[in-house]
């Protein structure tokens, strides 16, 4: 049983005690001002912070799509502008009343959710570039425009609609309704982001590849996250307009969903209050100087956006940091506890095949990288593929783990078939796939990769950042092992390359995986490291009955810890046996001619 | 006399890891050397590093008594040192004729470097408008090393230039290399898994293990038994 | 019928030419330049300052393509040769440029729509149609300009120098190339072409500061779709263009204005890597 990494309570908010005074302060601070603001600032000023707490909240939406799931977006105010039109046409057609009211808010939350969908659906499909999804989140808007542009009276056309009459409320309330939502949106935005879900959103932005590979299904959650933020984006142009009583297409325009990015970009994108702070200023800005100075104000924005994109891309609210905090790397988060898992009651009867292949083709044309490649791998295997370079090693390899990657053939995961499912699927039938170049997450910590590496099995909570983390007891091992122990807090991008392969190893182990699938684990290991490896192979095949294939060019270290070797040559299996069998084959000193003689036994 | 390539205290790597650590040695002119190893021990690296694809972390290297550690890679090309590397050697798009030329400084010795091509390697003349990736491994293989010695290189990096070549054809290599060798005075770097090739045309050998050199030696009858021995764990 | 038919090959032959420079640029450092729209407008307004001083438009357009080139190695050098790792903020970066040159010509020329002079008016007898002359040299335009690229890329040293650069820039380098500098021409020369491609379609439409807006999405979703052949741009112009012309007509020029952007989204959903290798 590991040892408990450190004794306390097991906290499960984000903040601990102190910082829940300072909280509950800032509160009652914003609380104060919003109420108290009114009376104290000149009423020009007043309305244009009313417009600018709405705009800010479309800007935290884009801050959440760009800044932390990494999708630069341009369409984000299109679901501004049906929020905007929803309640404009609502109270145009039909008049002022509570079910008017009620309909325009249902009309604004299922159509923006609707054209949520549908571009989520369209945007973030396997295999789609962040530069395509940029490109559907640039047409949106512009179609829906041009919708808005062709309705006629109904829409107002190019001119917009205006006169309708709308929830009465006074200036001074509107101040503080507005402003309340917004440190609502904002809290709300901030909590979630920090909590273990959050971590899961920057962990898609870092590596989608990684999180398919841990059985995530990428697609859906930034479907879900570009609905729900097209939900709050709609509704807060709803109160844009409901509380300016006008309508038109620029609310839905391309050029104001640049105008959102460019607040997030100047404010500090990936911190929500970068967007805030970034979103304010320029309305307010604007509001001021575009009277008086009108190009010269679009100038500057501009300007300003290329200081800010190539030399200071974490924007006014990273500067700030920088400054005040110096560049420390503090470690971030309460201090992680790693707990082992319940050993799950391994089936015995459970099928002892843990790979079966047959008829495996991979084809481009008429160049032929994989050819009637068949074989069986059982549990407590560990299998070393072999082959000189562009045998076809990785090929096979991506056929095994990607459904979709084979040309012909059949392959089974742990007794079920794969079809043509994405890898995010047969990673959950029981498979782990680990990468040649340690493929973790950047800017996530070694325990929140670990954390993200749970996902599929333990659901990430939305408003806590757990201490605790369960892991497999093999995983643990190679944790403490490796000394990724004493670094838990450390952002994954300062380990070296050793620790992050050990990371890496780490996080799909963390799947229980009953396949393990590995890609030169070796290359650039020092002689240490790999010997620890070879141990922790060796308990995982034996002791945890896992079945292992290694692709490997080291043949040593292949001599020394396989059971099996198969032989790969020009996309065909040239040998497949025991170690014994193949390094004393002739046809395996011919294959690699003149190669160092492996083959022939040291005394 | 200046050595052709002298490299001296060379670091580099990727991001975090540092590859090869304090690396020195000397190709004289003239001089064929070979510096053998297995996979994965920064052979590949060393000779990005030489190139200036990877960044030196420390130390310098020199050509014809040169400093050009921080020189970018393509005038490295136009100081005479031309590099074949092991994969991704060819464009597979243009034609054999189109590749041949981006082997040369300018179009103006083309046609007499067509006609070396061909004297060399008789094969790659017959299908010069056909594109590269028509061609099998090993006429590919012939292709980058014709593209390479038409350029009449000062210094010669060649990595893993005999992978994936017939025996018959691995000797139509090695005896190409030794004309060009003594005709234009080229010297040469081989790096190679294949050792009966590597010590059949090296002056020289150097062992490079895990980012360093472990031994250095002339090359006789002996050397072959003597590199097995590191081969080993 | 006739009449919309040659609407649509002159349509696509104005697509082709605005969407070539951006194609280029694309091919070879694999970003979106977002400023093009306004190298279009700075040939539009280029053409503008020529037609003012009285030059003939022999002079005129290559005064704009000069105009542009300038304005791209400028923004390549200071702007674009920083953010190659970063594709997407050289996409917001271009943006950001793209309205900064789009205020400096407002405040040196105004708001104002102006207009230029056709160098040549009038129309032509084709098939019983009468056809507006200067549309019809349009094609002509779009074809010459194919040609010219056509001839360099093949025909040329740095021609040979840039297709290897696009295809492996640092086996390119190994090879003696200086990447650095094809990279530079290559932005200049695809500016150089937007802007001349603004200067050619000033007489068919108003000349303001925002005018290469409408173009700019249009193009950019050409380019995406021709996933780098000239030739394959020629192709989407034509079908794309067409189509829009077609929806323009027969249903509604407002859905006509979406139709190619519209389909370019669906077509790359289908084959993400565009259809340069169909």
């Amino acid at each position: 049983m590991p040892e408990v990494q450190q004794l306390g309570r097991t906290a499960t908010a984000p903040f601990g005690a102190s910082a829940k005074l300072s909280m509950v302060v800032l509160a009652l601070l914003i609380v104060g001002s919003l109420a108290l603001a009114p009376l104290v600032l000149d009423s020009y000023m007043v309305n244009i912070l009313i417009r600018a707490f709405f705009v800010a909240i479309a800007a935290v939406t884009v801050d959440i799509v760009w800044g932390y799931c990494g999708t630069l977006t341009f369409g984000q105010s299109a679901f501004f502008g049906i929020g905007v039109y929803a309640l404009a046409i609502v109270f145009t057609e039909f008049g002022f009343g509570s079910w008017q009211a009620v309909v325009a808010i249902a009309a604004a939350v299922v159509a923006a959710a609707a054209v949520a969908a549908l571009t989520g659906w369209l945007s973030f499909y396997p295999g789609s570039t962040p530069l395509y999804a940029s490109i559907v989140s640039l047409v949106v808007p512009i179609v829906l425009v041009q919708i808005i542009y062709s309705g006629g009276t109904f829409t107002g056309s190019s001119s917009g609609l205006v006169g309708f009459e709308s929830f009465d409320l006074e200036f001074e309330n509107w101040f503080r309704l507005a402003g309340l939502s917004l440190a609502v949106v904002t809290a709300v935005a901030l909590i979630v982001l920090r909590s273990d879900t959050g971590r899961l959103l920057k962990a898609l932005r870092d590596n989608d590849e990684r999180c398919t590979y841990l059985g995530i299904n990428t697609s859906r959650y930034r479907i879900v996250v570009l609905v729900v933020t097209g939900i709050v984006a709609s509704l807060a142009g709803f109160g844009y307009a409901a509380v300016g009583g006008v309508a038109a297409p620029e609310n839905a325009s391309f050029t104001f969903g640049t105008r959102l990015i460019i607040m997030v970009a100047l404010g500090g994108r990936g911190t929500i209050i970068g967007a805030v702070v970034g979103a304010l200023c320029i309305e307010v800005a604007s509001a001021y100087l575009s009277g008086s100075l009108p190009y010269v104000w679009e100038l500057i924005i501009g300007i300003a956006l290329i200081a800010v994109i190539l030399a200071f891309p974490d924007g006014l609210v990273g500067v700030i940091r920088r400054l005040t905090r110096g560049v420390q790397q503090i470690p971030r988060g309460a201090a992680t506890r790693l707990l082992p898992t319940m050993a799950a009651a391994a089936a015995d009867n459970a099928s002892q095949v843990a790979i079966e292949v047959r008829e495996l083709g991979k084809h481009f044309g008429s160049l032929s990288v994989l050819d009637g490649v068949r074989f069986t791998a059982h549990r407590a295997e560990l299998l070393s593929l072999v082959g000189p370079n562009g045998a076809g090693k990785t090929t096979l390899i991506r056929c095994l783990s990607d459904g979709r990657e084979r040309s012909t053939g059949f392959v089974a995961i742990a007794g079920h078939a794969i079809d043509r499912l994405p890898p995010d699927r047969i990673v959950q039938f029981g498979l782990g796939r680990k990468f040649q170049a340690a493929s973790v997450f950047e800017t996530l910590t070694v325990a929140e990769c670990l954390r993200v590496a749970r996902t599929h099995r333990v659901r990430p909570s939305l408003t806590a950042a757990s201490v605790d983390l369960e892991l497999p007891p093999a995983a643990i091992s190679v944790v403490e092992r490796s000394g990724l122990a004493d670094r838990l807090g450390e952002e994954a991008r300062n380990l070296s390359h050793g620790l992050k392969q050990a990371l890496e190893l780490a996080m799909v182990l963390s799947l229980e995986p009953e396949v393990l699938l590995l890609d030169e684990p070796t290359a650039g290991l020092t002689r240490a490291e790999r010997q620890a490896f070879a141990d922790i192979l060796t308990a995982l095949a034996s002791r945890d009955r896992l079945c292992i294939v290694l692709v490997e060019h080291d043949l040593d270290f292949v001599r020394e810890i396989s059971s099996r070797i198969i032989v790969l040559h020009q996309g065909k299996i040239a040998l497949d046996g025991s170690v014994d069998e193949v390094v004393n084959s002739a046809l395996v000193r011919e294959i690699y001619t003149g190669q160092s003689k492996v083959c022939e036994t040291a005394p | 006399m200046s050595a052709a390539l002298q490299v001296e205290g060379l670091a580099s790597g990727y991001a975090t890891s540092e590859v090869i650590n304090d690396v020195s040695f000397t190709l004289a002119k003239s001089e064929v050397l070979a510096i053998v190893g297995k996979n994965g021990m920064g052979k590949t690296t060393l000779l990005k590093a030489v190139l200036g694809f990877l960044p030196a972390w420390r130390g310098t290297v020199r050509l014809d008594g040169k400093d050009i550690t921080r020189i970018p890679p393509h005038l490295k090309r136009r100081l005479g040192l031309v590099y074949v590397p092991q994969e991704q050697a060819l464009f597979q798009d243009l034609t054999i004729r189109d590749n041949l030329r981006l082997g040369l400084l300018s179009d103006r010795e083309l046609d007499e470097a067509l006609d070396q091509a061909g004297r060399w390697f008789p094969v790659l003349t017959q299908r010069l408008q056909q594109r590269a990736g028509t061609l099998s491994g090993g006429e590919q293989k012939m292709l980058v090393l014709a593209r390479a010695l038409t350029a009449r290189p000062e210094v010669l990096l060649l990595d893993e230039v005999t992978e994936g070549l017939q025996p018959s054809l691995v000797d139509r290599v090695s005896e190409v290399l030794t004309r060009v060798r003594h005709e234009i005075g080229t010297s040469i770097i081989v790096i190679e898994q294949h050792l009966p090739f590597a010590l059949g045309i090296a002056d020289r050998y150097l062992v490079f293990k895990r980012g360093e050199i472990v031994d250095s030696a002339g090359v006789d009858a002996r050397s072959a038994a003597r590199i097995e021995t590191h081969m080993r764990i | 019928m006739l009449t919309v038919a040659l609407d649509a090959v002159t349509t696509a032959a104005l697509l082709f030419i605005i969407s070539s420079g951006l194609l280029i640029v694309f091919g070879v450092m694999k970003i979106i330049n977002f400023a093009h729209a306004a190298f279009v407008t700075v040939g539009a307004y280029a053409a503008l300052v020529g037609a003012r001083l009285g030059l003939p438009w022999v002079l005129v357009l290559p005064l704009a393509f000069i105009a542009g080139a300038a304005c791209g190695g400028l923004t390549e050098i200071t702007i674009v040769r920083r953010l190659y790792q970063r594709p997407l903020d050289a996409i917001l970066a271009t943006w950001g440029l793209g309205t900064v040159i789009g205020q400096i010509i407002t405040l040196i020329f105004g708001r104002e729509v102006q207009f230029v002079q056709a160098p040549f008016t009038g129309t032509i007898d084709l098939l019983g149609v009468d056809y507006s002359a200067y549309r019809i040299a349009m094609i002509a335009a779009a074809v010459i300009v194919a040609l010219v690229f056509a001839g360099l890329l093949n025909g040329t040293r740095l021609g040979l120098s840039t297709r290897a650069v696009i295809m492996n820039e640092m086996l390119a380098q190994g090879l003696g190339v200086d990447s650095a500098r094809v990279r530079l021409l290559t932005f200049a020369i695809g500016s150089g072409l937007a802007a001349l491609s603004g200067a050619l379609i000033t007489p068919l439409s108003s000349v303001d500061p925002n005018m290469g807006l409408p173009w700019l999405i249009g193009a950019f979703m050409l380019v995406m779709v021709s996933g780098g052949s000239l030739l394959t741009l020629a192709v989407s112009c034509l079908v794309l263009g067409g189509l829009q012309v077609i929806v323009s007509t027969f249903i509604n020029p407002i859905l006509g204005g979406l139709t190619i952007a519209i389909c370019a989204a669906i077509v790359l959903r289908i084959r993400p890597e565009g259809f340069a290798r169909a």
